[in-house]
């Protein structure tokens, strides 16, 4: 089912715009009127018109700079003007400027239906054409993982075949590198996919809760235990429980899990009652789990228990051609979330990109760009965009990896960045929030909520 | 140019377009037999001829 079109209609007339929607609803059109160009202007955003119809002649903000602003904010849009007197000039103006047509008033409805018409054919082809390419990329996806490197397909390949039968499995690769990923694949590809699917991270349980956190307890069973508690692995009856970090399992532990594993019954902490509980097992780390159990941090019964399958997850250094197409998928994302028109990457920043060291894999790439996407303020971000968005750790790539994740000072930093943007940006435009909020790309609501999120004044002289 | 001036001109246009417009819209969707659908032919022909004499004064 392809969605409503969506027609903007913009006239300084309310009986025009009652007109045109009384005309274009039953045509099937989402339409959304409105009779103040600038509104219009500062909402288009918000609005994501596949067609408009603006009036030429309006008082304050005339019909082709409503036609500059959607040509510049929503490029697929196609605008048609209208006018009460047949100006020539402007006309042969608009047609430069991009309108798609030029209709006088009294409006000839049966031009406007074709025009309509077209406009609704081409939303459908579009849709078509849209279907078929994902279709196609399809093949180069997993559970919304892009991979379309061999390296990668290898690895899909290996996942799909596995995932319907492997009990346990255990997934290696870098911080970053998207193990996670490949444990919700085995999950969702696997007969299982309707239940649950649970992340533990054993580097962030506290060592003396373990037992209780994955086993459960029982009242009493120690100081504070005040009441029945069901663990993770109660919790995951039925689904699967994802062991991030599987290194970091202190020794005591290892053995329960082991145990576990083996009988597939758990014990609460305290109890004397097993039950039987049915889940699979994927772990997931970034050392080298081998030499872990040869220098006796890792049992090695555990060890092979969880090895019935391995899923080496490759740097992203090693499979660098699928850089392009993870950053196309990132900045699509991020330009629809922060409301940007931001279609893609300069070609230096493309070259800067692939030729990254990227220690922290798709994870540092992602931040990278989400971090760009959201102070860059043109339709492709640049080199200079991407530096800036850059922790400085980041930059000086050859520093040794974070130990895993975003530290959260990240977060903070990214706050006063964008804080200080937008106060840079509302002092170059004394203060003036519909052109400070132009520049910045985004819509004057969002300025409004981003100002009351810094807790920046709300009302300055000059808006 | 008349003597009203272009601003005025430009809105009593777009007023008369506004009335042509539901007239073509209703004389479009109702039934040829229906008995008001000469009472909106009469509106539209008024409208239309409003909009005529707008337009030869403005050629004038």
């Amino acid at each position: 089912m392809i969605r409503k079109p969506v027609l903007l209609v913009v006239d300084d007339e309310p009986g025009m715009l009652g007109l045109i929607q009384r005309f274009a609803g039953p045509a099937g059109f989402d339409v959304h009127t409105n009779a103040s160009a600038r509104d219009a202007i500062a909402t288009i955003a918000e609005c994501a018109p596949d067609v408009a119809i603006v009036d030429l002649r309006m008082p304050e903000v005339g019909g082709l700079d409503v036609l500059k602003a959607i040509r510049a904010a929503q490029p697929e849009c196609r605008v048609i003007l209208m006018t009460a007197h047949a100006e020539v000039d402007s006309a042969i103006e608009a047609v430069k400027l991009g309108a798609m047509d030029y209709l006088s008033k009294p409006l000839d409805f049966d031009r406007l239906g074709q025009l309509l018409a077209g406009v609704h054919q081409d939303l459908v082809n579009r849709a078509a054409l849209l279907a078929t390419e994902s279709a196609t990329a399809h093949r180069f996806e997993l559970c919304e993982m892009i991979g379309r490197s061999a390296i990668m397909q290898e690895l899909f390949g290996l996942v799909r075949r596995i995932a319907p039968h492997a009990r346990a499995a255990l997934v290696t690769g870098e911080t970053g590198a998207g193990k996670e990923g490949i444990a919700r694949a085995v999950h969702l590809l696997g007969p299982r996919k309707q239940k649950k699917f649970i992340t533990v991270n054993c580097s962030a349980v506290v060592e003396t809760l373990f037992e209780s956190e994955l086993f459960g307890h029982v009242r009493g069973a120690f100081t504070g235990a005040t009441d029945h508690k069901a663990g993770l692995f109660e919790s995951a009856d039925g689904g699967t429980l994802f062991l991030d970090e599987i290194g970091e399992l202190p020794a005591a532990v290892q053995a329960k899990l082991l145990r576990v594993l083996e009988t597939g019954e758990v014990q609460r902490v305290g109890s004397l009652h097993s039950k039987k509980v049915d889940v699979r097992v994927v772990a997931a780390t970034n050392r080298d789990l081998r030499r872990e159990v040869e220098r006796g941090a890792f049992r090695s019964d555990l060890y092979y228990r969880l090895n019935v399958v391995e899923l080496f997850v490759p740097p992203l250094g090693e499979r660098r051609e699928d850089i392009p197409y993870l950053v196309a998928a990132f900045v699509g994302e991020f330009a629809a979330r922060f409301g940007k028109p931001i279609e893609g990457v300069s070609a230096a920043a493309e070259r800067f990109l692939m030729n990254a060291a990227w220690p922290g894999n798709v994870r540092e790439l992602r931040n990278v760009l989400e971090r760009a996407c959201m102070l860059a303020e043109g339709r492709s971000l640049t080199e200079v965009d991407l530096v800036r968005g850059m922790p400085a750790a980041v930059r000086v790539a050859t520093a040794a990896p974070p130990a895993d994740g975003p530290v959260s000072g990240d977060i903070d930093d990214l706050r006063s960045r964008e804080r200080d943007h937008i106060v840079k940006v509302l002092e170059a435009e004394h203060g003036n929030k519909r052109a400070a909020a132009a520049k910045l790309g985004v819509s004057r609501r969002t300025l409004y909520r981003r100002l009351h999120r810094h807790q920046l004044p709300l009302d300055k002289p000059g808006d | 140019m008349s003597a009203r001036g272009p601003e005025l001109d430009h809105a009593l246009c777009n007023q008369i377009a506004i009335v042509l417009g539901y007239c073509e819209l209703l004389l479009d969707e109702l039934p040829q037999d229906s008995a008001v659908r000469s009472d909106v032919a009469e509106m539209h022909k008024a409208a239309l001829a409003a909009m005529d004499m707008l337009r030869s004064e403005d050629r004038e």
